[in-house]
Parts: C-alpha cells; structure tokens; sequence
C-alpha cells in the first residue's frame, strides 16, 4: 500500500472493527478490568462468526444446527464480564455510558428489574415493522458480577427464549460435541 | 631508416577482412555457451523448493485458520453460555419479583 493515507485509514479501521460495529461504547467498561478478579471479552463479528458457527458440530447434530441457524442472522455477539473480590467494586456511574446509548431509538427496555442489589436490563432494537428485533443488549449486575452482552443482528422472540435454553439448546452439550475427523479434539476438549 | 620504415609499414593500422568481429563474437559465444542440460540441477532444485515453501506455507497457514476457527467456535460457545445464563437470571429475578406479596 503505498498511499500512506490510505495505509494509516485501514490501520484506524482494523483497530476498532468492534466500535464500527457497536451501537454504543462497550469500551467504557475496559476501565473495570483493573478491579476485575476475572473477566471475560469477547467480540465475535463479520466473518469471524460464521466461522465460529461453521465449527460448531456435525451437520446432523441438531444442536448446532439449531446455533447455526440462529447465528446466521446474527452481525455481532459481544460480551463483556466482570467478577470482582469485594463489593462497590463499579458502580452505575460505569453503566452510565452504554444505558445513554441504548436510551435512544430504536432501543428500548423490556425488562427491568432491580431485586435485592441485583440488576436485569434487556434492551431490544427493533425493526420497522416491530416483528422482529435487530438488536439485544443485556445488563445484567449483581454486587461482585457484572455482565454486558451485545447481540447484533436480526433476531426473534422466538431465539431469545431458545437462547434461555427453553426449547432445548444446551450450549454445554454443544461445547462438548466435536467436529468428527478434527484433530483438534482432544485439546479443545480439554481447554 | 630502411628498418624504421619496415617497421612503420608493419605497425600501420589496418582494417580487419570483412565480417572478422562477427565471427569473433559467433565463436566465443559458441565457445562459452553453457549447455543446457548444465542447468537441469539448478532449475530442478529451484523447482523443488519453491513447491515445498509453498506446501509448508499452505500447511502453516491450514492449521493457523483451523486454530481461529477453533477460538472463535470456543468464544462463541462462551458468549452463547453467559447470554443464556444472564437470561436465566432475568428470569429467576422476574420470578422472584412478582412472587412477591404487594404490601
């Protein structure tokens, strides 16, 4: 690439592919890993989804046929963890930046619950037509635990309770269940 | 003066016969010309090389997007799990919320 112009914009781009995705600042949260006891980050978007959900399993398996259909319409799954040692640890002050981005259209909240210093917020995106959504963000806080997930793409209803686990998707399973002829197996297993 | 005259006459410059430097140049290029089965080795060699360096590179670079794909499918399966369990409790808080008696 010789235009340096050119270089310097697609080294901007490829350093933030999850803030060109994301409609709000999931970066905000990045000043609580220091507190962290544990963490967890992940950011899945574009092609690196479809090849995570090509990997799934066997295309008999009807777990992962079940993800795989699901992910196909999905652009990003983001997630963002946190376990801390003690209490007071974050405050909603750190929550502050990304509820100011889901507070505008087309996010609203259809679940809130505040039940003894524990926290459940999910927000939907949704389409035009209002059948389905394009979007789910879920905040979900406890004293020592802090969990942000970031769900892009269109998804249903429907998805979001197979998600829950209701129509059985046990993602446990899933995780087990191996690509045949992988050689690989062993040690994925056993991380 | 006799043999100072000889020799000017021998030493005079003189045009070579027509077509000298051509046959010059056709018989030392003939002469130097490395035959062609001399570079058979080199060429074969070269040949062998590059298709290993280009086995191994695309070997390497297999394993490298197998080894992605593998991280990926693993991450996804972590995210799908905490977004199932986050779900879970917004259920359970739900639950307990409105199992609650109104005072």
């Amino acid at each position: 690439m010789k235009n340096p112009l050119l270089f310097a914009v697609a080294a901007i781009c490829s350093a933030f592919p999850a803030h060109a995705q994301t409609p709000f600042d999931l970066t905000s949260l990045d000043r609580l890993e220091a507190r962290a006891k544990s963490r967890t980050n992940i950011t899945l978007d574009g092609a690196l989804l479809k090849l995570a959900a090509s990997f799934l399993g066997a295309g008999d398996d009807k777990d992962a046929a079940q993800i795989k259909a699901l992910v196909a319409n999905l652009t990003g799954i983001y997630v963002r963890g946190f376990e801390f040692d003690k209490n007071g640890q974050y405050t909603d002050a750190d929550l502050e930046a990304v509820r100011a981005s889901l507070r505008r259209a087309p996010w609203s909240r259809i679940v809130d619950v505040h039940e003894s210093g524990e926290v459940s917020e999910i927000w939907v995106a949704q389409t035009p037509a209002g059948d389905k959504f394009t979007g789910v963000a879920i905040i979900d806080a406890e004293p020592r635990e802090l969990t942000v997930v970031y769900i892009s793409g269109v998804i249903s209803p429907d998805d979001i309770a197979r998600l829950n686990g209701r129509f059985g998707i046990n993602v446990d399973a899933l995780d087990r269940k191996i690509k045949p002829g992988n050689n690989n197996k062993k040690k994925d297993e056993e991380q | 003066m006799n043999v100072e005259n000889e020799l000017r006459k021998a030493l005079r410059r003189q045009s070579p016969p027509a077509g000298f430097a051509e046959r010059v140049i056709a018989k030392a290029g003939g002469q130097f010309r490395t035959p062609w089965w001399k570079f058979r080795p080199l060429v074969l060699a070269n040949a062998v090389a590059l298709t290993v360096v280009l086995f191994a590179g695309g070997v390497i670079y297999q394993r490298h997007e197998e080894q992605r794909a593998l991280d990926a499918r693993r991450q996804l399966v972590t995210a799908l799990n905490v977004t199932r369990v986050s779900l879970q409790k917004a259920q359970e808080r739900i639950r307990r919320a409105a199992a609650k008696p109104i005072l």
